[in-house]
């Protein structure tokens, strides 16, 4: 017999909030343990799995602040360029695809013969997505440069959309079976970036703490 | 482009709401339906201020078998005092909670 659907939202619910409690760093863990023990006082459903995903915001948010790297505006202004870079990538790939609609010699002088029929193929979706990640990078980088915190939330959808529209435009290659991504992999911006991001996260699970806090009692 | 401490929208909207029941121990649920943030902004919002000393909290247990203790909030001294001085400075809403609680 399959359990009903709130029984999968509170295991979801709980899980979330679990994983919150270890995210958050070892001086804050029991501001992350509060927001698990509310859930007990949330009906069931979709508001428990809402408040999960906030602790979970919050958890990371936490996380991200103790980025002591991120501190150094040299640091920020590296990382903001490297974006910048994945943004122009990503404008200039849906620029390409857009033009070849509207003016295929153009496009030519840029792409081989193959590659041609791969950005011909390409719907007009993925190159819509391919521009707002560009834009959604621009944004992020602003915002790192300006107010590491708030940063967080655009680098994440710019890397899902760019995600999506990475895995829309392989399928599109294997489906013309002309043209694979690996062309791409010598785009020496976005390994950097991602080596960046890498240390980022190597650098999170270091697990360096807060001074002392005055809350919780 | 630093932004001042404690003067974003929701932070005093977390004030004001404090500042109605400056006496009353609150829990997060009950701040955050109260002032319509999410927990993923008002637990930030709440660390930044105990950091800050204008709030303290405590584990509360439950009467009811099961139910784990629940982390409530109310503003100290410093905060209260803090969050009149705001209102004083910004009209709304931390205004209106001020002359609610003076009435």
């Amino acid at each position: 017999m399959t359990p009903p659907l709130h029984v999968y939202m509170q295991r979801l619910s709980s899980s979330l909030a679990e994983h919150a409690v270890a995210v958050m760093p070892a001086a804050r863990k029991d501001w992350a343990r509060a927001m698990r023990a509310e859930l007990a006082s949330l009906d069931e459903g979709i508001e428990r799995v809402r408040w999960s995903f906030g602790c979970l915001r919050a958890a990371y948010s936490e996380r991200v602040r103790n980025f002591a790297v991120l501190d150094r505006l040299a640091v920020r202004i590296f990382i903001a360029l490297l974006s910048l870079n994945e943004a122009h990538g990503l404008l200039w790939s849906a620029k390409l695809a857009w033009v070849y609609r509207t003016n295929p010699s153009w496009a030519a002088r840029y792409l081989s013969s193959e590659r041609i029929q791969v950005f011909a193929a390409i719907p007009t979706l993925l190159i819509g997505l391919s521009a707002i990640s560009a834009a959604l990078y621009a944004v992020a980088a602003a915002y790192l440069v300006c107010h590491r915190r708030n940063a967080v939330p655009y680098y994440a959808a710019a890397v899902g959309t760019e995600l999506v529209s990475l895995m829309g435009f392989s399928w599109v290659s294997v489906s013309v079976d002309s043209w694979s991504l690996r062309s791409e992999a010598s785009h020496y911006g976005v390994w950097l970036g991602y080596t960046v991001l890498t240390l980022m996260i190597a650098n999170h699970f270091r697990h360096r703490e807060f001074p002392p806090s005055r809350g919780p009692t | 482009m630093t932004r001042l401490p404690n003067r974003s929208t929701q932070t005093l909207r977390l004030l004001a709401e404090l500042l109605g029941s400056p006496r009353a121990w609150q829990h997060g649920y009950e701040l955050s339906k109260a002032t319509g943030l999410k927990s993923g902004t008002l637990y930030p919002i709440l660390m930044r201020l105990a950091d800050q000393g204008l709030l303290t909290s405590k584990w509360e247990g439950s009467d009811h078998p099961g139910v784990p203790p629940r982390h409530v909030y109310r503003l100290t001294p410093d905060g209260l005092a803090y969050a009149r001085n705001q209102a004083e400075s910004e009209p709304a809403p931390l205004g209106a909670r001020v002359s609610r609680a003076k009435s």
